[in-house]
């Protein structure tokens, strides 16, 4: 390409959660993706809900399969995009996640980390004995550093994702991104 | 040799002479006379022997001149090749010489060098033999260095002295065998006996190979603990006292200062049992001190001197002259007065009495005498002997008296004993065992005396503490002391408070001292222990500097407190010291570095990055900078236009200099000022933004975490909680049924409402006080209005149903949803603009007419998430073809509901969606207010924002400068401008009129945390609702009116300020409160339903800020009693006042120019507009009605100056004829564009069945001082009939 950007496409699913998810349960995740301004969308979706997932055993993981397609074209490789999960049982928040995506072309599978926050109170303590979750008002917010001092999280799982990277024209514009 | 050299020259020289001599005379045979004839000038030449022969053989060979000639000349040859040969042997030998005697020379150098080095090798070797049994690697290094350097100096020393022996080496041709010769080796035996002498330290491993030292290198990185940053843990530091509340084991605490008192002795001076003689004595004894100081001081020999000066120059006869010539003088003076005062008797008898005449009284042998006697006395008769006075102590005391008195008196002072109480602290030190935590500066002595009867406390002796440190014993020290009191004794004791000449009537001693009990004491304080420092504390936080040892400090603190080393106490400190010390120097000598690994991580110099444009550019966005914010960086560099960094350098320097208020470029373009204007309000935004993005504590926790459904379960708990509690009443309340959860009532459907973009949900409700028709038509129904209501933000448009009347409802939930680019809080221009909820009348399919408009700042909605009221309408000033509400009512009756004619919408407004929300935190920015201040308001601040979470505001914003200052500097009287010609008062209205007209800016509310002056206001023509409102709070201060700002929530702006007035009625002593809103320019009453107002967060004046904690909100309720402590509470108090310095400027107001231009090209852009919009239809403008509209317009403003309304009918009287719909609107003039747009895009409608359209239009511009306008605008459409 001779307008000096490159491209990368990434293609994958969000496979299973792995939470403590009882019997009965139904969960469904929510992932979006966040870049930086010099980051463009040109292709697939930049946010996503999946399907409600039920959970017939105990302790079973989650089976999403949800897949992802995105394409970006950027300029510069600050702001590598992120993909902020959140997963939620029933309407109950459960964790959020945050990862980069991969840097080297090829096949990546990824274990990205639950976490929920912590109530502020102890009203909110109490609360959370009734099925109260504070939420994030933003999780994009996990992907940058800004308010990330306030919160106190409690981690509550994996998710694991299997993320399909190919790049054009990054190593034409002189990035080494290794191999795979 | 040398001689021999020169010699051996000559000869070449002569014999070179000679040949030449040979060759002239090669020539055909000569007489030898001739040659002789030279000779003796060569003789003169040529001394040596060689030549005699040369002459020798010339004799014999007189006879065969041919063959001796030949002879000769092979002779004079080989002489010649001989002395050739000589002399290059001979130079060779010299030069051998030469070198042999440097050589000779070397190595007596060498040998002194070798001798030298020797003998410092057996010295070492003396002390390596020494210190052999604890040599550490680093001595040996050491020593290993300093031989070697040591070696190398003398080297230097001797090629300075001499040339260096190498250079001799070199120089010299013999060649050396080996340096073994110069018993060089032995140095090198005895550096190897060394070397490899010790036993247990080797140089070499076992394969031979360098043994290496420990890599210092570590693998674990290491630091050392910072425990100040830990918040939990802290460091106290007590006093030492004698007592430990805890038992420490193993440490012995020194026994504490005492302080040793000793008292010498007590003399008294005087006391009331002195007898007579006692106090004659002490007198006597004072005159011979007095007298003794004299005789000390050589008094007598100096006055003596000044007596002799005097004798010279004046004689006792002249003296005596001298006064009575003094005395004449004055007689005179009399005389003449006596004669001035009878002249004047003489012409006034009446008045004046007679005055007498004064008597010459002059005695000039009694002045004599006078004189005569007092010189008498004062020489010392001749013949009078040279009198020393000399005390003596010796006496001895009667012992046994006569007299009776005398006798009492010593029985009395036999009785007498004197004690002494020691008190410290007003505690006797005697009796209780003080511990004394702090050293007190003063100790005092009571002195008591106990005769047979009482006892007596004479006298305080305060004595001063000795300094700390002091532990000698020195010099005694004498405190003099005395009292006052009156003891009259009947025996011989003289009694106390009598002065000596009144005791001693009979004599006559003339001293007017008064007798009073003193004496004085001899005493010495020390300590017997060194106190400790008080100041240690300090010194050891200092030295203890986050848990680690400073150890320079220590050594400093030590050296500079004298401890003493023996002491064992302290030893733990030098030994730690001395350790330290050694540790120190040891890695100061094995000092390791990774730098070499460091450099080879980076990539490139910093310069390189900061030259590159390109990362450059990417630094600039990351920053915020907000010309760089959101743009795309291309990749290469050659994309980036070079003058992209212009704009950033320009508001660079601009901000450094703050250029714009200086510069008046601008003058003269209406228009570009103000759109120059907006653009530097905008970027002071930015600013502010960006340093609040900066900053680390922006957000609250509220704005991160979605918490609001703890507010149902909070209710759900409190309703249990008191239901529970009812079963325990013995009347119970009625239980309260439990709230629903709502957020729990969810359906399936709320999952992807959870993930959709933020919404605003708008319950409308009704209406009051619509517009009617002012219709002349025959239809009943078309009497009737249809409004509905459109609800528009940006590019959404959400309209209502059609209702009916004038007082029309609707009960609809309308919802317009936000784009997500809109509510993210790291944008600068988020939330910006507002939500206009417009009024329309549905006249007919076709046609809609417009009837006013709601503004609602989008981002006060998302401030606030709910808000609900009476909103006002803004109507335009006439709509032609409607009646407002007041024009049908005639003699409105002045009752609480003054504002009722008014239009107003009621609804709710709310939004689920909880924006994140920068939060400037005022402590982290630079401030303009001294620390105390700061801190002050902060504390204040925060104090009440915890307890208060619905009035949360804040006491400090920032100036244009990004600085922190109080709200109460922004506030100060302030001269209104004269915006009528022939008027100078000015009226509360005026002042409003004057700043409504300032366009107010729809920026984000959070820019309502930088307040602008008023100057900045004006010059600038644009600011917030806040900048506003102090604008006219400084105005009406100076109009005398008891105003307050109001800073708190109201409708439909959010967080504002509004004025509070108080005015006096005449019928009641209740002040009557108003409130001031300046977007409107209305004034309400405070129990006024439709008051704007329904928070009050705080109050503020000049002198201080008064926070709302009264428990209701409710408006109308409210005490506005300031005074009263539990409905407000001050920031400032007598402690702390508030700043004075105000950061407002005096105000300069310039008339306003050029207006018709302005007015043209408004009116010109309109009509323009028009037929751009409608480019099929023809467009007439009816140019007389244009211009009677024009000349009625003008009266519009002064109408609305003094707040009275123009009749419709006079209005329109002369356009009778024509059926006109249009309306007049006011604008304050913030750009032609924004302007004409708001007019005709939104709001004028047409109805497009005709092709041709009569239209008219006409503007003024009102100019007020410093390019504050008022536009009224008139457009019409005709249809003639």
């Amino acid at each position: 390409m001779s307008d000096g950007s490159f491209l990368v496409s990434v293609d994958g699913q969000i496979e299973w959660l792995e939470v403590l998810a009882p019997a009965g349960s139904r969960w469904h995740c929510k992932y979006e993706f966040v870049s930086g301004p010099d980051w463009q969308l040109i292709g697939g979706l930049e946010a996503g809900l999946s399907q409600t997932a039920n959970v017939i055993q105990n302790g079973d993981k989650v089976t999403l399969n949800l897949p992802i397609q995105i394409v970006y074209k950027s300029t510069n490789p600050h702001g590598w995009p992120q993909i902020v999960l959140s997963v939620y049982s029933g309407l109950q928040l459960e964790g959020y996640g945050r990862a980069h995506l991969p840097l080297q072309p090829g096949m990546h599978s990824l274990e990205v980390p639950l976490s929920r926050p912590q109530p502020s109170s102890f009203l909110g303590y109490l609360g959370s004995l009734f099925g109260y979750r504070p939420e994030l008002l933003q999780p994009k917010m996990l992907a940058t550093t800004a308010g990330n001092n306030l919160i106190r999280m409690v981690s509550s799982g994996d998710a694991k994702l299997s993320l399909n990277i190919i790049n054009q024209n990054l190593q034409n514009l002189g990035y080494d991104v290794g191999s795979s | 040799m040398s001689s021999l050299a020169e010699e051996i020259e000559m000869c070449d020289v002569s014999s070179r002479k000679s040949s030449s001599k040979q060759s002239s005379s090669s020539k055909p045979p000569r007489p030898i006379p001739a040659n002789r004839r030279i000779r003796p000038k060569s003789q003169i030449d040529v001394t040596s022997d060689d030549i005699s022969e040369i002459t020798n053989s010339e004799s014999t060979s007189i006879s065969d001149v041919r063959s001796y000639r030949d002879k000769i000349k092979d002779r004079f040859m080989t002489v010649k090749n001989q002395s050739l040969k000589k002399t290059t042997k001979l130079k060779r030998f010299k030069s051998h010489a030469s070198n042999i005697l440097n050589l000779n020379k070397s190595i007596e150098l060498m040998r002194r060098e070798n001798l030298e080095i020797n003998e410092r090798i057996k010295q070492t070797q003396v002390v390596v033999q020494e210190s052999a049994g604890n040599i550490s690697k680093t001595e040996m290094y050491h020593f290993f260095c300093e031989s070697i350097e040591d070696n190398l100096e003398t080297d230097v020393q001797l090629s300075n002295a001499n040339q260096s022996t190498e250079d001799l080496l070199s120089s010299s041709l013999v060649e050396f065998k080996s340096r073994a010769d110069l018993k060089l080796n032995e140095i090198f035996e005895t550096e190897s006996k060394i070397f490899w002498k010790p036993s247990s330290r080797y140089w070499f491993n076992s394969e031979n190979e360098l043994k290496f030292l420990e890599n210092p290198y570590s693998e674990i990185a290491f630091r050392p603990f910072d425990y100040s940053s830990i918040s939990k843990l802290e460091t106290f530091y007590h006093k030492a006292s004698l007592n430990p509340p805890i038992e420490l084991s193993g440490v012995t605490i020194s026994t504490d200062a005492t302080l040793q008192v000793d008292i010498q002795s007590l003399k008294f001076k005087h006391h009331s049992l002195f007898s007579a003689e006692h106090v004659l004595e002490e007198l006597l004894i004072r005159l011979y001190d007095t007298h003794r100081e004299f005789v000390v001081s050589n008094k007598i020999e100096r006055l003596e001197k000044k007596l002799n000066a005097l004798r010279l120059t004046k004689t006792s006869r002249e003296n005596a002259d001298k006064i009575i010539d003094e005395h004449e003088l004055e007689f005179e003076q009399h005389l003449m007065k006596y004669k001035e005062e009878l002249a004047e008797w003489k012409n006034d008898k009446t008045k004046v009495p007679k005055p007498r005449k004064p008597i010459k009284d002059i005695d000039v042998e009694l002045i004599r005498d006078d004189l005569q006697t007092v010189f008498r006395d004062s020489i010392r008769v001749s013949g009078e002997p040279k009198l020393s006075f000399n005390i003596t102590h010796d006496n001895e005391v009667t012992k046994i008296v006569e007299d009776n008195q005398e006798t009492s008196r010593r029985c009395a002072l036999e009785a007498l004993k004197i004690q002494m109480r020691f008190l410290c602290n007003d505690v006797e030190v005697c009796k209780t065992k003080p511990k004394l935590s702090t050293v007190p500066e003063y100790f005092s002595i009571e002195l008591y005396e106990t005769s047979k009867l009482f006892k007596k406390k004479i006298v305080d002796i305060t004595v001063t503490a000795p300094h700390p440190n002091k532990t000698k014993r020195d010099k005694l020290c004498e405190m003099l002391f005395s009292t006052k009191e009156e003891v009259v004794h009947k025996h011989a004791g003289v009694g106390c408070g009598k002065t000596i000449s009144e005791m001693f009537k009979d004599t006559n001693l003339d001293f007017n001292d008064c007798l009073q009990t003193s004496g004085f004491l001899n005493y010495s304080l020390s300590w017997n222990n060194r106190l400790k420092n008080d100041s240690a504390p300090n010194e050891i936080s200092e030295i203890l500097h986050n848990g680690v040892l400073d150890y320079q400090k220590l050594d400093d603190w030590t050296q500079k407190s004298n401890i003493d080393p023996e002491d064992p106490k302290t030893a733990v400190i030098f030994n730690y010291l001395k350790m330290t010390k050694s540790e120190q120097e040891n890695r100061e000598q094995t000092y390791f570095r990774c730098d070499p690994f460091l450099s080879s991580l980076e990539i490139c110099k910093r310069e390189d990055l900061e030259d590159n444009i390109r990362f450059k550019l990417l630094e600039l966005r990351d920053k915020g900078e907000p010309e760089f914010s959101g743009m795309i960086v291309p990749n290469r560099i050659k994309e980036i236009p070079e003058n992209i960094f212009t704009n950033y350098k320009k508001r660079i320097a601009e901000e450094n200099l703050e250029e714009y208020l200086q510069e008046d470029d601008y003058e003269n373009e209406i228009n570009s000022r103000r759109s120059h204007g907006r653009k530097y309000l905008q970027q002071m935004h930015m600013r502010i933004f960006q340093m609040c993005r900066n900053t680390d504590h922006n957000l609250t926790y509220e704005d991160v975490v979605n918490e609001q459904v703890l507010l149902y379960i909070q209710l759900y708990v409190k309703t249990i909680i008191h239901n529970v509690l009812n079963w325990f009443r013995f009347q119970p309340n009625p239980s309260k049924s439990l709230p629903n959860l709502k957020p729990y009532e969810t359906e399936a459907l709320n999952i992807i409402e959870n993930a959709a973009p933020p919404k605003v949900k708008i319950i409308l409700l009704s209406a009051i006080n619509i517009p009617t028709r002012f219709d002349t038509t025959d239809k009943a129904d078309a009497k009737e209005i249809h409004p509905y209501v459109e609800i528009s933000f940006v590019n959404v448009k959400v309209r209502s149903k059609t209702s009916e009347g004038k007082d029309a409802s609707w009960n609809e939930e309308l919802k317009i949803s936000l784009e997500t680019i809109n509510t993210d809080y790291l944008n600068p221009n988020a939330l910006i603009g507002s939500l206009s909820i417009k009024l329309f009348d549905d006249l007919d399919e076709s046609t809609k007419i417009y009837l006013g408009c709601v503004q609602v700042p989008i981002s006060a909605i998302f401030e606030s998430n709910k808000m609900e009221g009476s909103f006002l309408v803004k109507l335009p000033e006439v709509i032609i073809g409607y009646k407002k509400a007041q024009e049908g009512i005639k003699n409105v009756k002045k009752t609480n509901d003054l504002q009722s004619c008014d239009t107003y919408i009621n609804m709710k407004i709310s939004t689920d969606h909880n924006v994140p929300k920068l939060y400037p935190d005022m402590k982290s920015f630079s401030t303009n207010e001294p620390s105390y201040i700061r801190q002050h308001v902060l504390d204040w601040n925060t104090k009440y924002n915890e307890t208060h979470l619905d009035r949360k505001f804040s006491a400090l914003v920032f100036d244009s400068n990004g600085k922190a200052t109080c709200i109460t500097r922004f506030i100060k009287p302030l001269e209104p401008p004269q915006i009528i010609e022939d008027d100078f008062d000015i009226t509360l209205d005026q002042c409003a009129r004057y700043i409504s007209l300032i366009p107010v800016t729809n920026a984000n509310k959070f820019y309502q945390h930088m307040w602008l002056t008023t100057e900045q206001l004006l010059k600038l023509g644009i600011g917030s609702l806040i900048d506003h409102a102090v604008a006219l709070m400084c105005f009406l201060l100076s109009l005398k009116l008891e105003v307050w700002l109001i800073l708190g929530f109201g409708i439909p702006h959010g967080s504002t300020a509004y004025i509070l007035i108080r005015e006096y009625n005449v019928d009641s002593d209740e002040p009557t409160h108003f409130i001031y809103d300046i977007s409107t320019c209305k004034k309400y009453n405070i129990t006024d339903t439709y008051c704007p107002l329904q928070k009050v967060y705080c109050i503020v004046n000049e002198s201080n800020i008064w926070g709302n904690i009264q428990r209701n909100d409710d408006i109308t309720n409210m005490s506005f009693d300031l005074n009263r402590r539990f409905d407000w509470i001050p920031l400032f108090n007598q402690q702390v006042t508030a700043p004075t310095y105000t950061v407002q400027k005096k105000l300069l107001y310039v008339t306003t120019y050029d207006v018709q231009k302005l007015q043209y090209s408004i009116e010109k852009k309109l009509r323009k507009k028009l037929s751009k919009l409608l480019p099929t239809r023809r467009i007439v403008w009816n140019h007389y009605i244009s211009n009677s509209l024009k000349q009625t317009l003008s009266k519009f403003e002064k109408y609305a100056l003094h707040g009275k309304k123009l009749k419709m009918k006079d209005l329109f009287e002369q356009l009778q004829t024509h059926k006109m719909s249009g309306y007049i609107y006011n604008y304050p003039f913030s750009n032609i564009n924004t302007i004409v747009n708001e007019i005709i895009v939104d709001k004028f409608q047409l109805d497009e069945n005709d092709d041709k359209l009569e239209m008219a239009s006409a503007v003024i511009v009102q100019s007020y001082p410093n390019q504050v306008l008022s536009i009224w605008l008139i457009l019409l459409t005709i249809n003639s009939i």
